[in-house]
């Protein structure tokens, strides 16, 4: 493991930590759920989409590592729900995504294994370039830049999401 | 300059410029202000809060770094109304913090000036056990982890909490 890989990694299983802390009483029922305000809903991202979209990037960083990115890609049918461009929707009847120990697992699951992949990439391999698109070369022109905005820097923005929807449901703070 | 503090100052300036963006057009008015619920105020952090709060941390790496934290300090008292463990208050008459531009500016300038200066140091600095507490967080035990964290992952968690209050105060997402 090059040092580079450690650093980031360190910081990539924090990343995951709070991610799962960030369901402590969070149920089934309120996973996909918007909060109202003023009897409308609020148009926030709820875990289900959070955790759903957060699950696309395992994948997209292994097929920017030129590596194999079948064992954590999320299904066909489920991109489209998840795609940045996606609305996040109030299911109230959980019709739309799919349930929360299934969400959850993916997330978990690919993020450990796109973390034990990265584990393995030195650090001449993190300073390169990477195989992302146009848009990705702009906003990270190394892997290592790259990596660290998927395993960190994108999911902590979401995680917050997540931590001010908690408490638009009446969830206490995870912390302390 | 090494390939580790290079990585970090990428995303610590992309974190920036993704905080100003999302704080470029709140009203000044509404920044200190909680959202209102049907139950009454939702406590959650306004971007009063956030920003003051993550003004705080880049002097702390600048001081693990061991140099001069006084070149991104913020006031004294800044600890006691954004420090870590206070309560982030509703603020209607500017009574309790700073007003925007202030806060702004103290975001800006420490969050900048840290990741210019953690730019030129070397990798082999990155890689030294720093002093701060365990409880910081004993998956981040070097310096160039915990830079990594204060200056990027922590701040982008609290900016996507800000992402979910401007949602709840009527804002469209932001643009960056």
């Amino acid at each position: 493991m090059g040092y580079m890989s450690e650093l980031i990694g360190a910081c990539g299983q924090r990343s995951i930590g709070i991610a799962a802390m960030m369901n402590k009483g969070v149920t089934p029922e309120m996973f996909a759920r918007l909060p109202t305000k003023d009897g409308k809903p609020v148009q926030t991202n709820h875990p289900a989409f959070v955790y759903g979209h957060l699950s696309i990037y395992p994948a997209r960083l292994l097929e920017m590592a030129g590596e194999d990115p079948s064992a954590v890609a999320l299904p066909e049918e489920q991109l489209a729900l998840f795609t940045p461009k996606a609305e996040c929707l109030d299911d109230p009847e959980g019709t739309i995504y799919p349930p929360m120990p299934d969400v959850m697992q993916r997330f978990m699951d690919g993020y450990t294994k796109a973390l034990q992949r990265f584990g393995e990439w030195d650090d001449a391999k993190l300073a390169g370039p990477h195989q992302g698109a146009e848009a990705y070369q702009k906003l990270a022109p190394t892997l290592g830049i790259a990596a660290t905005f998927f395993l960190t820097t994108h999911m902590a923005m979401h995680l917050g999401q997540v931590s001010a929807w908690r408490r638009f449901m009446g969830l206490g703070s995870v912390f302390g | 300059m090494g390939e580790l503090s290079e990585v970090i100052w990428a995303n610590a300036v992309r974190t920036c410029e993704i905080g100003k963006a999302l704080a470029r057009d709140i009203p000044i008015e509404n920044f200190a202000r909680l959202p209102m619920g049907e139950g009454g105020p939702i406590f959650m952090n306004h971007p009063a809060f956030v920003y003051g709060h993550l003004s705080l941390y880049p002097a702390r790496v600048l001081k693990m770094a061991g140099l001069n934290p006084q070149l991104a300090a913020v006031p004294y008292w800044y600890e006691e109304v954004f420090g870590s463990g206070t309560i982030c208050r509703d603020d209607p008459f500017a009574e309790i913090y700073p007003d925007k531009n202030e806060i702004m500016g103290q975001f800006d300038r420490s969050l900048g000036v840290t990741a210019d200066l953690v730019r030129q140091l070397p990798d082999e600095i990155m890689e030294e056990t720093h002093t701060m507490s365990p409880e910081f967080g004993s998956m981040l035990l070097s310096l160039g982890a915990a830079a990594e964290y204060l200056l990027n992952n922590h701040p982008m968690f609290h900016l996507g909490q800000v992402s979910a209050w401007r949602r709840c105060m009527g804002l469209e997402a932001a643009q960056w």
